[in-house]
């Protein structure tokens, strides 16, 4: 069991929304069985308002969940100083099976939390609430995820020893290129020029409003991004042909860089999933929320390359 | 003709499941046509107010039907009942709630504002609506500073701003003089005349007197009688 303030204070906070979560099931489950706006019935007036409260009480919920992650990233570099052989957040999440898990399920719950937040917005627009029942089932979504989340929170952990050394991003990421495990049996310059590619097809389908080949193109930016930065552009980053890691990217020595390139990263995701999803269930255009997520998918490859560029100028060749 | 409110089976139950807890508007069925002066009479407590509330779109029902104007008023959510009040409805209020701190001039302009109307249509339109209900010299006076029948006259020109399609008048006369009051009728007579329809929460006499096809609505105890 691993111990500091801001650990309890992130559980506090994690456990207070699952609480949440926990005390408004049953006005959702009454909701997804028994609304039907247009009876006059005093069940559906009292429904009414519990959808009011639920609404009120997910948005503030859901807004800290959003605001919650960056803080998680920032408490596992913090840990790295009481675990031995950690130097970043590689060798916390990597002290046990379940911190990779953990993160990976805090990024779906982020994506179904700001759909659910834009999908709140657009039926508080209208005046018969009509996609009521897709933000509940949303709702029941989220809810096993956050129960889920919790509990592999626990694990997660209390099952950090801190006393067995860890391994940290020098072994997980910096191992020579036999070791690398990157997709699709592609080498390092061929998930860069896939890398690139993509960009230019999230751009395209974006001008010629091919959405949904945007939003696929989206995801699949999204992971070849995580190899394109965890082995190529970091090592630009830390100007280290051997350090390769995506944690380091959010120490003060690189000046936070990890909040905007992940920040925009997989805002430009999120946006595109979200567009995708809000368009399908509700008769909005969504083209701005595709719009951000260009921009952001943008600013990503923008600043990644602006690091090579530099390092280039300033030294004449590559790393 | 077309009905302006319809309500069925309407109840309303203050703090429900309490001890406190009040069932204020029983069962209530009834309709006003368009063009119809309509007056709401019944004691004091008997829930008058309360049911020109629920019209409004300012409080809602505990159960039943209600619709104004064909729309579901009940239901909507308060964003849309603002936006609602904002383009239908009139509403004078027993207690005039006039901003205290601003001019009898800013107090009817406001309902404007979310608009986005320019200022100098709004002040025209202010300004005709005063010199209507007679209180053009009074119109940089601060609402604080009037008599009875002055904050009431003002409260009847802001309710008029939108060129509201039903007015709804909670005692509209309760705190004014015989010759006041004569005023007042007058001026919703006026408007009934040229089509707006007006409902009137009242135990006021002068209603009757003064108004030959007045259609009466009598709430007893929370009930229609
Ligand atoms: N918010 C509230 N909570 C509990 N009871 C209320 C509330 N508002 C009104 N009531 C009660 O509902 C009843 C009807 O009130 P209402 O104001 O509608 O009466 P009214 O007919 O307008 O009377 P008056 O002629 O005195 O204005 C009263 O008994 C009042 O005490
Ligand atoms: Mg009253």
């Amino acid at each position: 069991m691993i111990f500091s303030k801001s650990l309890v204070a992130f559980l506090f906070v994690e456990a207070t929304i699952g609480l949440l979560f926990i005390f408004s099931f049953y006005f959702a489950y009454m909701i997804l069985t028994r609304w039907n706006f247009n009876s006059p019935s005093k069940l559906q007036y009292t429904l009414e308002k519990r959808d009011y409260f639920v609404s009120l009480i997910l948005y503030f919920a859901l807004s800290t969940k959003v605001v919650l992650l960056p803080f998680f990233i920032n408490l596992l570099n913090s840990l790295s100083e009481k675990l031995p052989g950690a130097m970043c957040a590689a060798g916390v999440v990597s002290a046990n099976e379940y911190g990779q898990i953990l993160l990976t399920l805090k990024v779906v719950i982020i994506f179904i939390s700001g759909t659910w937040l834009i999908l709140n917005a657009k039926d508080k627009l209208e005046v018969n609430l009509p996609y009521i029942k897709p933000r509940y089932y949303l709702y029941l979504a989220l809810f096993s995820l956050i129960l889920l989340e919790l509990l592999i929170e626990y694990l997660y952990f209390t099952n950090i020893s801190t006393e067995e050394v860890v391994l940290c991003c020098s072994a997980l990421y910096g191992m020579s290129s036999a070791g690398l495990t990157l997709p699709f049996g592609l080498d390092i310059y061929g998930v860069l020029s896939l890398f690139y590619a993509t960009w230019v097809l999230l751009f395209l389908s974006y001008i010629k409003k091919y959405l949904l080949i945007n939003t696929i193109a989206n995801i699949f930016y999204l992971v070849l991004s995580f190899y394109a930065l965890t082995y190529f552009f970091s090592t630009y980053v830390y100007e280290l042909p051997t350090h390769k890691c995506p944690y380091c990217l959010f120490q003060k020595e690189y000046y936070y860089v990890g909040y905007l390139l992940w920040g925009s990263l997989i805002g430009g995701s999120f946006y595109s999933i979200a567009g995708f999803a809000v368009a399908k269930i509700t008769k909005f255009k969504t083209d701005y929320l595709y719009r951000n997520s260009l921009i952001l998918d943008t600013i990503f490859i923008a600043v990644c390359t602006l690091y090579v560029v530099a390092y280039y100028l300033k030294n004449g060749v590559f790393l | 003709m077309t009905n302006v409110i319809e309500i069925e089976n309407l109840n309303l139950t203050f703090s429900p499941n309490t001890p406190q807890e009040f069932h204020a508007l029983k069962n209530i069925s009834l309709s006003v046509k368009e063009g119809e002066f309509c007056i709401l009479k019944g004691v004091s407590g008997s829930g008058k107010s309360t049911l020109l509330s629920v019209m409004g779109a300012l409080l809602k029902p505990t159960s039943g039907k209600l619709e104004v104007f064909s729309s579901p008023v009940s239901k909507m959510p308060d964003f849309h009942a603002s936006t609602f009040r904002r383009e239908h409805l009139g509403f004078i209020f027993q207690n005039f709630n006039l901003f205290d701190e601003f001019t009898v001039l800013e107090n009817v302009q406001t309902a404007l504002v979310p608009t986005n109307a320019p200022v100098a249509h709004m002040q025209t339109r202010a300004l005709a609506l005063l010199s209507m209900v007679n209180l053009e010299k009074k119109k940089d006076t601060t609402a604080r500073n009037l008599s009875g029948g002055e904050k009431q006259r003002c409260a009847i020109a802001r309710a008029l701003i939108n060129n509201p399609k039903l007015i709804l008048a909670d005692e509209p006369t309760a705190n004014l003089d015989r010759k006041n009051s004569e005023n007042v009728i007058e001026i919703l007579t006026k408007l009934n005349s040229q089509g707006t329809t007006v409902l009137v929460a009242t135990h006021d006499e002068i209603f009757e007197q003064m108004i030959p096809d007045l259609k009466v609505i009598h709430i007893k105890e929370g009930a229609i009688v």
